[in-house]
């Protein structure tokens, strides 16, 4: 994780339990290559904008995707989302919101904020694993960026 | 009042000033006359009666009549007064009046003028002693006033209290979802990274830990569905209930069951409601009927409604397990379940689901059987949409 290469996904999640899951089922899609987790709204902020924590980070070198939890410590899901969208040199970065619900209020809020989908948190892991796989074939493979 | 009868015969014209005497008292009412260019004020009888004064006070002076009335009335009497004797403007007022005895009363007068030759040369009109109707309607609207904020307070006590259970239970499906989660993902990971280790007896009960976790997520789904089902207003449009039933069914049922179930829908007609609700609805309704005919050889489903006063039914037949009679009652309560769970998948909460839906919407349900000779469910659906919620 040595901030030159090029980084695949970032992973914004606090929750231990849940990241590792999520890591593990990234890791298994065969997908992603390199996987970043940051623990919180503030640390993904600082990621991104190569400030902080991650000051001297190419900014220009961008995650593929960012998986972000909107119940984040410090500062929460939406509002990275918002000042992600917000910064012509990041708002073209997919983000995909991890949530509890698919019918919470908070997904319609981040896409008015632009998210680029959603994928429920779920208990059954083979659909975390076909949602995920999903998703990493669509925005890493289909959609190749430059 | 003249209780005697007159005694001698009377002229006609005594003959109508009696009937007119008894008229105004009966009725409450009194006329009166001003005179334009003499400027002469007449009474009858029935005034001074609502003025509470005797016959000795000379009405002859527009100013001292004027007086009788309460002193925010003053103005608006006067200016209508005016305004007739002007411009010819007829007037009807409900305005207060202090009588004669200081009781202060409501009355309705009225007022127009006569022309001749183009010159208003005359104004006339009654004066109605109201009090009585007047105070009524008052209380009537004092009460509907107070009616109606005890019910907004009452509403707005319940819509906390729905919010808040709303948001409890919101909040606790949440919460209990994340470890939820861990159990469920980390006993898989067992089940994957520690399968050489585990004998036949430790994969049971592993896979027990892992099919515990499956239903409880589902039970937390449903809690959380029925909690959020009804929070937010409908969202209404008109429904193409027979295109929905095609649509659903064959989200629902599997290839094999489409190839296999005979599904029979009429005509049924179209409804107003909320789409997303009335899925719920049929989704359900369907997913039941499918998954209690599972065990038949001929599996058949039909849908047909009927059309009454106001209400359009709509049923769903099938030839399924039917249920006992007696569990009727049970089988729209959430979380109840007739048969056991290793029978038929499901938690029981689509059918409460159901009814809460359909009674958002105004309507009822209701469902017939017999254990083993299948089972008829149906719901009403109003024509003209009620809002359960709305005013008075």
């Amino acid at each position: 994780m040595d901030g030159k290469q090029a980084v695949d996904i970032l992973l914004v999640e606090d929750n231990p339990n849940d990241a590792e899951l999520t890591l593990r089922a990234l890791k298994k899609s065969k997908i992603a290559n390199t996987i970043i987790h940051v623990h919180d709204g503030e640390e993904a902020l600082e990621y991104v904008f190569a400030r902080g924590r991650y000051e001297g980070r190419d900014i220009n070198s961008q995650p593929r995707l960012m998986l972000l939890d909107l119940k984040l410590p410090k500062v929460d899901g939406l509002q990275v989302l918002k000042e992600v969208k917000a910064d012509p040199r990041t708002r073209l970065m997919p983000v995909v919101i991890l949530t509890t619900s698919k019918e919470e209020n908070d997904i319609l809020r981040s896409y008015e904020l632009a998210a680029n989908s959603y994928i429920v948190k779920p208990v059954d892991f083979d659909k975390f694993i076909e949602a995920v796989k999903e998703l990493g074939l669509y925005w890493l493979l289909l959609n190749v960026m430059p | 009042m003249n209780d005697t009868f007159p005694a001698h015969d009377e002229t006609e014209l005594e003959k109508a000033h009696r009937l007119l005497e008894e008229v105004e008292e009966l009725s409450r009412t009194g006329g009166w006359e001003y005179d334009v260019p003499t400027r002469h004020i007449t009474w009858t009888s029935g005034v001074y009666r609502i003025y509470g004064i005797s016959q000795d006070f000379d009405p002859d002076n527009l100013e001292r009549c004027i007086g009788f009335y309460e002193p925010e009335s003053i103005p608006i009497i006067t200016e209508a007064f005016n305004k007739c004797l002007q411009h010819g403007e007829p007037y009807d007022l409900e305005l207060r009046l202090i009588r004669g005895d200081g009781r202060n009363i409501w009355i309705r007068t009225v007022g127009r003028a006569t022309r001749k030759s183009g010159n208003i040369v005359r104004l006339s009109g009654d004066i109605m002693d109201i009090d009585d109707l007047k105070r009524a309607q008052l209380e009537t609207v004092r009460l509907n006033a107070e009616l109606e904020r005890r019910v907004a307070d009452r509403t707005e006590k319940l819509e906390r209290v729905n919010k808040d259970l709303a948001s409890f239970s919101h909040a606790i499906s949440h919460d209990l979802k994340a470890p939820l989660r861990a159990i469920a993902g980390f006993s898989r990971m067992v089940a994957e990274d520690y399968h050489d280790l585990l004998d036949a007896e430790g994969q049971r009960m592993l896979a027990v830990v892992s099919d515990s976790a499956t239903t409880l997520d589902s039970l937390l789904t449903e809690i959380l569905n029925l909690a959020r089902t009804g929070t937010t207003n409908l969202d209404r449009a008109n429904i193409s209930m027979k295109e929905m039933v095609i649509a659903m069914y064959h989200e629902i049922a599997s290839i094999d069951e489409v190839s296999t179930v005979h599904l029979e829908i009429s005509d049924i007609p179209d409804c107003v409601g909320d789409s997303v609700l009335m899925r719920k609805v049929w989704g359900n309704l369907l997913d039941n009927a499918l998954k209690f005919t599972s065990g038949r050889d001929l599996r058949t489903i039909s849908i047909y409604a009927q059309t009454s006063v106001g209400r359009n039914t709509y049923f769903i037949k099938d030839n399924g397990t039917g249920f006992k009679e007696d569990f009727k009652e049970k089988l729209f309560l959430p979380f109840q379940r007739l048969h056991a769970r290793s029978e038929y998948k499901g938690i029981g909460a689509g059918l409460a689901l159901v009814k809460k839906i359909v009674e958002l919407h105004g309507g009822t349900v209701g469902a017939d059987g017999k254990a083993g000779q299948g089972a008829i469910f149906w719901f009403t659906i109003p024509l003209a949409p009620i809002t359960i919620d709305g005013g008075l």
